[in-house]
């Protein structure tokens, strides 16, 4: 009898280890992890059926599920979700976080890797067009400033250094640019926030094509959308593409010192790139560098997605503001071509201002399309790419400024 | 650049702007920051423009040595 007692003794607590998972999602708010699952889930789908940024989407789906399983990793005392959790010990995710985002080291190789993918040549062709860059940060800003007004109302008596903080992340969500929205999150230490902020601007990077023509068409005519622009193709001279990418980082290290982080980077990706003599690490740059930080951050920023954190009314608040800018960047963009066009004798087509932001060469790729949609004959996609760079150029700009202004007001 | 210009103008501080309300702050973000992403690609454009003049006074330089050597 007794060996039989002690078998079932056994065999209790064997089932109990097993189902010591589902236990875990009827305590407290642990509920919550379910819902992760789904969010997880959807990314995921998004990822691959849509093909919204697969890259990124599918890695921060991926993590935003293993961050919230109920489980020990080989025994530790930990859950994979230990990530925020300083008493806990190291999972895996925890040591990619801190090695990779805590330092600012992944967003900064990121930019390395898009400075060797970029091409400034089209911007040398029409140099005016790097205002439309600076025009299209508009969304951010407007943004920064509808967060600030609404977070005292979701977050009663929240700080106000911490609504600055908060509220400038959620701005630079306007920059359509991951690394620049990463880079400020993290400087602020908005670790809470990383995930929802993240999910925010690369979801509705990768949905441009859906966000940007219906502002495009409300804030112009037929008639506007169908002008034309001259381009001409005329040779830059290597010194020139050599240069620039010197002197843009010695320009923005006096003005902007807090942007010498992404500037420089980014600048230092595409020297190697127009150097001539360095083609090997160019294309490793290109491809292998960028897909192996964009893995480890995908995944990272996914494990930053802990349930409680998550599930809450700011990431909401997150999630619609970050429309907002993407919205407010557009009409910006749009708006102040046609303004240009009040004192210009030959019109600019206002869509170009919409591919002032830093969503390359998706938002460029729009403005063509809806170009070519009006008039078939209509040429404009190199203006627009040039737009597109410089909008590369002001997010980065924007990024900068945003953290030197906060640190000023908050220190 | 924005403390030098805050502390050269006699009654616009940064004590100032943290003084004010929440409100006051983020409309001081906004237009500094605005008036910064212009300023900053303005300079941008001008290097842009100044490194094409050079590049082209350079080549019409060349141009004309090669011509009187002809």
């Amino acid at each position: 009898m007794g060996a039989r007692h002690r078998e079932v003794r056994a065999m209790s607590e064997v089932l109990q280890e097993i189902f010591n998972g589902f236990v875990y999602f009827g305590q407290g708010d642990n509920w919550k992890a379910l819902v992760m699952y789904v969010i997880g889930g959807v990314l995921i789908y998004l990822a691959i059926k849509k093909e919204y940024e697969p890259a990124l989407l599918l890695p921060i789906g991926f993590g935003a599920i293993l961050v919230n399983l109920p489980l020990s990793i080989a025994g530790e005392p930990t859950t994979v979700a230990g990530l925020l959790d300083s008493d806990a010990a190291p999972g895996f995710l925890k040591v990619l976080f801190d090695a990779g985002i805590a330092t600012e080291l992944f967003p900064i190789l990121i930019f390395v890797a898009i400075g060797a993918m970029i091409d400034f040549t089209p911007l040398f062709k029409n140099p005016y067009m790097i205002f439309f860059g600076a025009a299209a940060q508009f969304g951010i800003f407007v943004t920064f400033f509808a967060t600030l007004m609404l977070l005292p109302m979701v977050v009663p008596g929240m700080d106000n250094s911490y609504a600055l903080k908060l509220a400038s992340a959620v701005g630079i969500i306007g920059a359509a640019d991951g690394p620049t929205t990463l880079f400020v999150a993290n400087h602020f230490s908005l670790i809470e926030y990383l995930g929802p902020i993240s999910v925010a601007a690369y979801s509705y990077m990768s949905l441009v094509p859906i966000i940007q023509p219906p502002v495009i068409k409300l804030l112009t005519s037929k008639k506007e959308r169908m002008i034309r622009m001259d381009y001409h193709e005329e040779p830059v001279s290597k010194s020139i593409k050599i240069l620039f990418p010197i002197l843009v980082t010695i320009i923005a290290g006096i003005i902007v010192p807090m942007s010498v982080p992404l500037v420089g980077s980014l600048m230092f990706g595409n020297l190697i790139r127009e150097s001539g003599v360095l083609e090997s690490l160019s294309q490793t740059a290109q491809h292998e560098l960028a897909n192996l930080i964009t893995l480890l951050l995908g995944i990272t920023i996914g494990a930053t997605m802990v349930a409680d954190k998550f599930i809450n009314p700011v990431t909401g608040l997150i999630l619609l503001l970050g429309l907002f800018a993407f919205v407010f960047d557009t009409a910006g963009g749009v708006l102040f071509a046609k303004f240009l066009n009040i004192f210009l004798k030959r019109k600019i087509n206002p869509m170009i201002g919409a591919a002032g932001i830093s969503a390359f060469p998706m938002s460029a790729r729009v403005v063509q399309k809806m170009a070519k949609k009006e008039d078939p004959t209509n040429f404009i996609l190199m203006q627009a790419i040039s737009a597109n760079v410089a909008g590369q150029l002001g997010s980065i700009v924007a990024g900068g400024l945003v953290i030197a202004l906060i640190d000023m007001l908050v220190r | 650049m924005f403390r030098t210009i805050a502390l050269l103008s006699g009654n616009f501080s940064i004590e100032g702007i943290k003084s004010m309300e929440l409100w006051g702050q983020g409309l001081f973000v906004v237009i500094a920051g605005l008036v910064g992403v212009f300023l900053v690609l303005t300079l941008f454009f001008f290097t842009i423009v100044i490194m094409q003049k050079i590049a082209e006074a350079a080549k019409r330089g060349k141009k004309q040595e090669e011509n009187e050597e002809a």
